[in-house]
Parts: structure tokens; C-alpha cells; sequence
């Protein structure tokens, strides 16, 4: 008689509270791991996790301050999900929000001055919406006509969207007043978003509408259907009458939108076109999106989630910790949790094996 | 191979002191959550036997035959081979104690020539992957009487020539009991002839065959032992001579009454589907069918019957859309470019169905663009549309389940309950009854007879002769593309059918 231990598929699927369970417990693990890391460097943990609790959710400030960075997160990631429906990789996040935030400078630096707020806005956002949206046509394109690889060229085109974005700011759009930074003009004052609460301004309550619009239309509309058909079975989709390069298009650039909005969004609060207006947004929506399992309501959390993350990392640095410890655990988390995830799905069984009978 | 415990002195002769059977399944339990998929199952394999394992869809043929190959852990029972017990669970135990089963769909590399297939499961090389047969694998051709290219790459390799190399890799791993699941599903009649040949040289060799299979007639020609399945449980196990046919089948299907299906009454209504000079070629340029040119009307039953391999599935995925048409026209009610009819293509898994999704999203494909759904979906609309779909042939199963759980037979209901649920004026069915077992076939054929009956065209693609001279207004024999035969019911003949399907073939 010996004894052995063996992985096994699950054959029932785990109840969501299972999950929340298995998601704390990789979160934990990730920690533990983080706090090693910080050791190692030479840091005491405690003092370093206390630093980027306090500056993510520590005050009424540093929580709007991460409520205010979630929105952009989690526009991005709400695109990246539905996209990934139907089995479409956009890592090309970055690029659209970029491109998104330069349609939005061009409307915003072209209206009147005197345009009133509630066109300014709008027409600001729905610039970056287009925007962001064409520039992911230009991977939807070749991947519908060709099977061209988004994955490839979504990537790509974020590098060149970037260099555009620097060019401009350092040549025809720079702005003269501002000296050698490397800004564009201020938009119309109408076209800047305020704070509504604090220093909480209104793009968190365009992240709830889009969220839950994203949830609507993923669970009830034909267009979400039709998505899940194309990414389980293409094979299908094409005998059920779904045109695969309309799916291909419309997830992608729909992806790019949300992206764009993003963009514009960020645009519309700092007033500026800058280089540094995304620590990584577009990169940050693709790791919450996994780790949100591409569920609309799971990606609002957990964008906040990251967002304090990326917030307590400015405090880190006041604690003498170098702040890319907070990279560093944003990145242990995504493994934990994904590891915790997947192994979910299987048991470990412990069985017998009858030598002799 | 130290996995291999042959430890037992006791196990040395069988029960009942005659030879010790090559294979022995004891008592064997197997559950999946409240399925009983098999309950104590206990029967023997001598060596140097065939033993056909009969029974229908979900009698736990599979089950069973997973458990021997050490694919599934049982709860309950032991299994043996020489007397010895093979450890539970282990797909390497059961390999290296001379376990082989070459499965329903064939687990090859396209790419790689036959030979490459076979040494990627002997021998591997370290560096470099030998690209010449030994010695070996040649006299053990020669013995059994494959007839595989081996230089030749998969792609290029009929179905048949596919199987034979199946057989020959799990022979050339040093199989002593072969498992064959569905070995005849794929095959012509006289490939099935050519497979029963090799059967007969493996057994004679020594070797022992399990064949799992519902096709009574033929396995009943090759098999020196029966075991017969039922609900989990072995009905039966003995010899096969002194049974009938019919003694068989009503071992498999218990006491059920079976309807025969009837001939739809010939009566020629409007064209549904018409036909010109269709052609249609291969990836490679090779044609596949030459020239189609027909018609079908309602009120008709049209079977397409030939030699697997000639032509007919590819006309009937390309009436279907699935397929595109090189040359020649083809016209059959479309909306727009989508079609409005019912269209069943031979595969449900992965092209009828999406396997991922629910049984409720998966009721929807293709209704969800017709004017029943907008753009809008509510749950509440799209779930009786799927309780009515699944209504329709009873299936069992709730409608938010997972489509890829269900068995083959409840997959083609399922299919079938979507594409007639509007009431189509024409079917088009590939292959709609293959694979399934007796009952579940008849409930298929008599829903198509009923369809015909009431007015619309049916046309479908059929292996089984039988069934086809029962219930076919019309039949179409196909050979190398061609159709070389549209005969009448009173012109049906299986001589004259059976020239027509293999005649043009030597052209």
C-alpha cells in the first residue's frame, strides 16, 4: 500500500464565495511574498505596508486621490474585458488613451473660448471616444482582413501613439508660456472637468454608468452574444450567421473607446497635453482585467484596488522605501491571485494504490 | 516498467481454474457526482479474442473503457491483466502492462508523417527524432497487414489509413489487448471489411481486441465474445455464436418498442433548394464535389449516400454556408445572406454548438438574428426560447448547464430542436443520426419523416443503407464528387446502390 498525491480537475465549478476566499488568500500570500521582497532591500515591511495603506486609503484625501486614478484604470480595463470575449488581446491600452487624450486637446484647444461647459465637456470626451476607437481600427483592420496578430500590433501602435504625443508637445503644440516643459496650451477653461466633492471630480461616476453599461450589454445585448460565440467557437459563430470581422472590429474598437474616454478624462482634469498624463493606465486595465476574471463589477473594485496600490506608492517614497516596491507588489498580486484562481479548479487528492490486492 | 505491480501469486488462474483471461475487469464502480456511469462491471477477455462491447449512447461503454486504460479512477474494482492488478488511475501502468485504445477521434500530429506519429510514442530520440522505421515496425506491418505510407504525411492520409496507423502506433507501444472505440463510424463498407482483417491477424497473433460499437451487423461477424451493456451495468458476457440478431439487440435496448420509421408520401411541392454545376475544391485545389446539379421540393426526403470520403459532406457544409463554392450556383432561402432554413451540420460540438457556453445561449445561435430576438436580449425571452427548443426533443437538462457536458445524442437533440423550432421550409441534414444509438437515431428520422410529411425539403447525408432505403423519397449516390445515381424508391436496390458508391471510384 503507498500513498500518493494527485492534482485533479474539479469536476463541480466553485461557488463565487470560494472564489472571494481564494482571491483574499492569494492576496495574502502576495503580501507575505512583497514583505519579503522589502526585507530583502533592506526595509522594514510594517513601515513600508503602513506607508502605502495611508497614502492609498489612509485619509479622506488619499482616497479620493485613488478613487480619482481608478477611473482611468478601470475605463481601460472595462474595454480590455469585453474585447477578451470574444478572445481579442488589446494590449494597446496606452496608445488609444493617448490618442484619445490627443483628439480630446485638439477639440479642447479648437472651441471658443466662450463654448459652454455642457457642450465642452461632452464634445471633449466624445473626441477622446472616437479617437481612442480609431486608433484601434487601425489593428481591428488587418486583424479582420488578414488575421494580422492584435496582440502585435496593438503593442506597437502604443509607441508610435507615444512619440506622436511627444512630438507634439515639443513642437507645434508646445506651449510657449510654459517655458522648456514639455506641455501643450491649456484647454478651454469649459472644457476642463472640476471637482465635484473634494478633490473628487466627475469621471467616477462615468466609471459606474460604464461599468454598469458594460455589464448590460455583456449579459443581455446581442452584440455581447455574439462576441462570447465568436471567442468560445468561431467555427460557430460563422454557421450561426456572425460575421467574424464584424466582431473583430466592433470589440476592438469599442476596447480603444473605453481607452480613449480614459484618455479624455484625464486630459479634461489636468488641462494639459503631457507625456506623463498615464503612469501605465492602459498597461494597469489589462492586469485588472485578469485579475477581475473580465466581469464588469469585479473590474470597479479591483481598479480601485490598483489605484490605491499606484497612490500609496507616491507616499512610499516620503518613508524612504523606493516607491517601486509598489510595481512590485502590483505584479506578486496579479501571479498570486491568478495561481489561487486557477488552482481552484483542481483538488489534491490524497488516494491509495492497492499494490497487492 | 516498476509501475507495473505483478505481485499477486494468487490471481495466477481465473476463477474457475481455466486459463488466465488477458483481461479482467472486477467489480468495477464508477461514478460522476450522482451518475452512475458503471456499476460493479465485471467480464473477461481472453487472450487472442475479439470482444465487442455493445450497448448505446451512455450504457458506459466509454467509462469502463477509460477506467481500463487508467484514464479514470474508479471508486470500486480492480482491473487485471494476466492475472495481475494494474494500478488504478494510471494511464502509464496500463501502457506499459499492454494496454492500447485507439480512440473515436484520432489523437494525431497533421503535420508530421505517419512514421514521425508512431516514433513520437516509442521511441523518442534525444536530440534527433529518427526518421526511418526499424526493422521492427516493418515485420510488425507485414504480420497484421497495414497498408499505411508511412513516409506520408497525416493530412494527406484517408480517415481509414489514419485508423490503421492508429492501430499500428498502439501495437507498436507493444499493446497486447487493443481497445477500437467506434472503429467503424468512419469507415466504407469495405474499408470496415479491410479493418476486420487486421482484427482477425492482431487476435490470431495472439494480441486480444476490444471493439466498442452499436453496429450490430457487422460486429457480430468479427467478434468471438459479447458483452453487452445496459444503464452502467454488463447485461451480458459470453460467446457470440448461438445469438441472433435479435436477441442482441433486445440485450442492448432492454424491452422498448421501436417504431420503424415510414416513407414521407411522395408529393412534390414548391423547389426549395436547386443546384447548378456545383464544384467545389479543396485547400489544395483538389476537387471535392464535381458539377452537383439537383433539386429538392417539399414534401421530399432526400438521402446522399456514398463511401465516406466522396464528396457528400462537403456539399452539404457548403449548401449549409460552411464551405465555399468554387463553381456553379446554389439556391435555397436566405435572408438577406444569412440563411432561413435548418441547416445541421455534422459536427455539433464547436460548429452546431459553442461548447463553452450555456445550453440557453447556445439554443439562441442562429435565432438570435432572425426577427424572434432585437438587439436587445432579455434573459426572460431567451430563456423559453431555450426551454421550448429543448422541449422539443426532451432533453433532460437544465438550460443554464454547460453545453459540452451533454452526450452526443442529447448534443444532435439540442441541434435539431433550434434548427426546426421555426418551422423551416427546408432541412439540411449532415449525418444527422451517426453516432447515436438505436433509439435516439429512430426518434431522429422520424422527426425528419414527420418534417417531409408536412410539406418541407428535407435533404440529408446517411452512412447507413438501412435506414436510408426506409425512409428516403429520393437517393443520391455520390462517388469521387460525382453524383452517379438519383434513383426512385422503387429503383432502390442495395446491389445496384452499392455499385453505384464504389463503380466510379476506379475512374
Amino acid at each position: 500500500m503507498s500513498l500518493r498525491l494527485r492534482f485533479e480537475p474539479r469536476l463541480r465549478s466553485v461557488g463565487a464565495g470560494e472564489i472571494v476566499l481564494r482571491i483574499a488568500f492569494g492576496v495574502l500570500l502576495a503580501l507575505a511574498a512583497g514583505g519579503v521582497v522589502i526585507a530583502m532591500s533592506g526595509h522594514d515591511p510594517v513601515t513600508a505596508y503602513q506607508a502605502l495603506f495611508r497614502g492609498g486609503f489612509g485619509s479622506r484625501m488619499a482616497f479620493e486621490g485613488t478613487l480619482n486614478k481608478a477611473v482611468p484604470i478601470g475605463l481601460c480595463a472595462l474595454g480590455i474585458a469585453l474585447a477578451s470575449r470574444a478572445q481579442l488581446t488589446n494590449i494597446g491600452g496606452e496608445g488609444q488613451f493617448y490618442f484619445g487624450a490627443f483628439t480630446a486637446t485638439a477639440i479642447g484647444l479648437a472651441m471658443p473660448e466662450a463654448t459652454p461647459g455642457w457642450i465642452a465637456i461632452p464634445a471633449v470626451l466624445m473626441a477622446g471616444i472616437i479617437g481612442g476607437g480609431l486608433w484601434a481600427l487601425i489593428a481591428a483592420v488587418p486583424k479582420a482582413l488578414f488575421g494580422v496578430n492584435e496582440i502585435l500590433s496593438t503593442l506597437m501602435l502604443n509607441y508610435i501613439c507615444m512619440l506622436w504625443v511627444g512630438y507634439l508637445v515639443r513642437g507645434p503644440w508646445a506651449d510657449p508660456m510654459a517655458y522648456s516643459f514639455p506641455y501643450s496650451p491649456p484647454i478651454i477653461d469649459n472644457a476642463q472637468m472640476m471637482p465635484l466633492v473634494g478633490s473628487l471630480h466627475g469621471g467616477l461616476l462615468l466609471l459606474i454608468v460604464a461599468t454598469i453599461g458594460v455589464a448590460l450589454v455583456d449579459r443581455g445585448s446581442r452584440w455581447g452574444y455574439e462576441l462570447r460565440v465568436s471567442g468560445d467557437a468561431p467555427e460557430a459563430a460563422r454557421y450561426g450567421g456572425i460575421s467574424a470581422s464584424a466582431v473583430i472590429i466592433s470589440a476592438l474598437c469599442f476596447s480603444g473607446a473605453m481607452a480613449g474616454l480614459a484618455g479624455a478624462v484625464e486630459l479634461s482634469t489636468t488641462g494639459r497635453l503631457q507625456l506623463g498624463l498615464s503612469p501605465g493606465y492602459g498597461f494597469m486595465g489589462i492586469l485588472v482585467a485578469w485579475l477581475a476574471g473580465g466581469r464588469a463589477l469585479p473590474i470597479l473594485f479591483v481598479s480601485i484596488f490598483y489605484a490605491g496600490l499606484l497612490n500609496g506608492g507616491f507616499s512610499l517614497q516620503v518613508s524612504r522605501v523606493p516607491s517601486s516596491i509598489s510595481t512590485i507588489l502590483q505584479a506578486l498580486i496579479l501571479i498570486f491571485v491568478l495561481a489561487a484562481v486557477t488552482l481552484s479548479q483542481y483538488r489534491l487528492r490524497i488516494y491509495r494504490s492497492e499494490a497487492q490486492s | 516498467m516498476s509501475s507495473l505491480s505483478r505481485l499477486d501469486p494468487s490471481g495466477a488462474s481465473a476463477p474457475g481454474g481455466g486459463p488466465v483471461p488477458l483481461l479482467a475487469v472486477e467489480d468495477v464502480s464508477k461514478s460522476f457526482g450522482e451518475v452512475h456511469a458503471n456499476t460493479d462491471v465485471s467480464f473477461l477477455v481472453p487472450a487472442g479474442s475479439v470482444v465487442a462491447l455493445l450497448g448505446e449512447n451512455g450504457a458506459g461503454k466509454s467509462t469502463i473503457m477509460n477506467a481500463v486504460c487508467g484514464l479514470y479512477l474508479p471508486e470500486k474494482g480492480r482491473i487485471r491483466i494476466d492475472g495481475a492488478v494494474v494500478e488504478a488511475g494510471s494511464p502509464a501502468a496500463a501502457r506499459a502492462a499492454g494496454i492500447g485504445m485507439v480512440h473515436q477521434q484520432f489523437k494525431l500530429v497533421e503535420t508530421l508523417t505517419a512514421y514521425e506519429n508512431i516514433s513520437l510514442s516509442t521511441g523518442r530520440g534525444r536530440f534527433l527524432q529518427p526518421s526511418t522505421p526499424e526493422e521492427g515496425l516493418r515485420t510488425l506491418m507485414a504480420e497484421v497487414g497495414f497498408q499505411v505510407d508511412l513516409s506520408a504525411p497525416v493530412w494527406s492520409l484517408s480517415l481509414a489509413a489514419r485508423q490503421q496507423l492508429e492501430i499500428l502506433r498502439v501495437l507498436a507501444q507493444g499493446a497486447r489487448l487493443l481497445i477500437l472505440d467506434e472503429p467503424t463510424s468512419v469507415l466504407s463498407p469495405v474499408e470496415t471489411e479491410q479493418l476486420f482483417a487486421i482484427v482477425r491477424r492482431i487476435a490470431a497473433s495472439g494480441r486480444s481486441v476490444i471493439l466498442i460499437s452499436h453496429k450490430l451487423a457487422e460486429i457480430r461477424d468479427v467478434a468471438d465474445r459479447i458483452v453487452v451493456m445496459r444503464a452502467g451495468r454488463v447485461v451480458f458476457s459470453g460467446e457470440n455464436k448461438g445469438l441472433s440478431a435479435d436477441d442482441i439487440a433486445e440485450l442492448i435496448i432492454g424491452k422498448r418498442e421501436l417504431r420503424a420509421g415510414v416513407r414521407p408520401p411522395a408529393r412534390r411541392g414548391t423547389r426549395h433548394l436547386s443546384l447548378s454545376d456545383v464544384s467545389i475544391r479543396g485547400r489544395d485545389g483538389a476537387p471535392l464535389v464535381r458539377q452537383g446539379t439537383f433539386d429538392v421540393h417539399g414534401g421530399e426526403l432526400v438521402v446522399v449516400l456514398g463511401v465516406a470520403g466522396n464528396g457528400q459532406s462537403e456539399l452539404l457544409d457548403a449548401i449549409g454556408g460552411l464551405m465555399a463554392v468554387s463553381e456553379g450556383v446554389i439556391s435555397a432561402p436566405r435572408v438577406g445572406r444569412r440563411r432561413a432554413f435548418a441547416f445541421i451540420p455534422a459536427r455539433h460540438l464547436g460548429i452546431g454548438l459553442a461548447p463553452g457556453l450555456s445550453l440557453e445561449d447556445n439554443a439562441m445561435l442562429g435565432p438570435h438574428r432572425s426577427g424572434a430576438f432585437g438587439a436587445w436580449m432579455p434573459r426572460s425571452k431567451v430563456r423559453a426560447h431555450a426551454k421550448a427548443v429543448l422541449e422539443t426533443f426532451q432533453v433532460k437538462a437544465r438550460v443554464q448547464s454547460a453545453t459540452r457536458r451533454l452526450s452526443g445524442g442529447n448534443l444532435q437533440r439540442v441541434v435539431l430542436g433550434r434548427e426546426l423550432s421555426s418551422s423551416p421550409p427546408l432541412i439540411v441534414a449532415s449525418y444527422p443520426t451517426r453516432g447515436l444509438d438505436i433509439a435516439s437515431a429512430a426518434q431522429i428520422r422520424e422527426a425528419l419523416v414527420a418534417k417531409a410529411s408536412a410539406g418541407a425539403a428535407v435533404l440529408m447525408a446517411s452512412e447507413e443503407l438501412d435506414e436510408s432505403l426506409e425512409i428516403a423519397t429520393r437517393i443520391l449516390v455520390m462517388s469521387s464528387g460525382r453524383i452517379v445515381g438519383d434513383l426512385a424508391p422503387d429503383a432502390f436496390d442495395m446491389d445496384v446502390i452499392g455499385r453505384l458508391m464504389t463503380a466510379a471510384q476506379e475512374s
